[in-house]
């Protein structure tokens, strides 16, 4: 097996949009997200004598993330101390009997295959941008995940916009072959 | 040549295909568009999976840093390289 070597040069540009939304679908706050990549990365680079080379650097990366999601949780957990488990069972005579349809599951609300399936999702997305070539990641993350309009792109990276909406189709279809088994 | 102006090729629907899932297609492309789809099947399956695409996307509220949030980063990273070497 071909041994992996350490580029922290490249970290940003090449992880750090997979890594941001690995933990931001963890975590649900982008300041805390960003924190944690930060951290991973700061962690990468104190420990990168420790790195054998024999996992890729997005996997070496992505295992400490998790190691920090984890630290993370942990940290708020005792922040609240003891937990404390509180049931205000309805007093008011009027409702008696009421409880349990108020503390029936929210049909509406996202369960939780549903935010394993989205990090999943988010997770297979990503997996697939970066077999894409640079420019091509570059634009479809701009365009679709920033929002930026056809304009701002084209001055940012000074294309044309036939040029621009060329790379969107080669990434979409590029997307779509690989999605296509699993997601589509 | 006037046929020109409605009929298009394969390429060009996709393209305007592709814009139409951004909402910036005009109306005169969506009006080629929507031609092109009632007699290519070719075009017909690349919409259908291009729309596809697109929900998928959306679904999974995909998130990623911003440039300078990127910027701040790599200075970082080239402070710490500095300190450690």
């Amino acid at each position: 097996m071909e041994q992996q070597k350490l580029n922290p040069n490249l970290w940003v540009d090449l992880y750090s949009d997979y890594l941001f939304n690995y933990s931001i679908s963890r975590v649900s706050d982008r300041a805390i997200a960003q924190d944690l990549v930060q951290e991973t990365f700061l962690a990468g680079l104190k420990s990168m004598l420790n790195f054998k080379g024999e996992a890729s650097e997005r996997t070496w990366l992505i295992s400490i993330l998790k190691r920090k999601i984890i630290d993370h949780y942990r940290k708020i957990n005792s922040k609240k101390g003891q937990a404390e488990v509180r049931i205000n069972y309805n007093t008011n005579e009027d409702s008696e009997g009421d409880w349990l349809e108020e503390r029936v599951a929210d049909p509406f609300d996202k369960t939780a295959e549903d935010q394993l399936m989205n990090e999943e999702l988010g997770d297979a997305i990503y997996y697939c941008l970066d077999k894409l070539p640079k420019k091509q990641a570059e634009v479809f993350k701009l365009k679709n995940i920033l929002g930026y309009d056809t304009d701002t792109i084209c001055n940012e990276l000074n294309i044309t916009p036939s040029n621009l909406w060329v790379i969107i189709h080669r990434a979409r279809t590029a997307l779509a072959d690989c999605m296509e088994e699993k997601w589509l | 040549m006037k046929k020109n102006i409605l009929f298009i090729s394969c390429d060009e629907a996709k393209v305007i295909c592709d814009k139409s899932q951004y909402g910036e297609a005009t109306l005169l492309e969506k009006i080629k568009l929507y031609l092109r789809l009632s007699y290519c099947h070719i075009t017909r399956s690349y919409s259908k999976r291009n729309a596809n695409l697109t929900k998928t996307i959306e679904s999974a509220h995909l998130q990623c840093l911003q440039t300078t949030e990127k910027q701040k980063l790599k200075h970082l990273i080239k402070q710490e390289l500095g300190q450690n070497h």
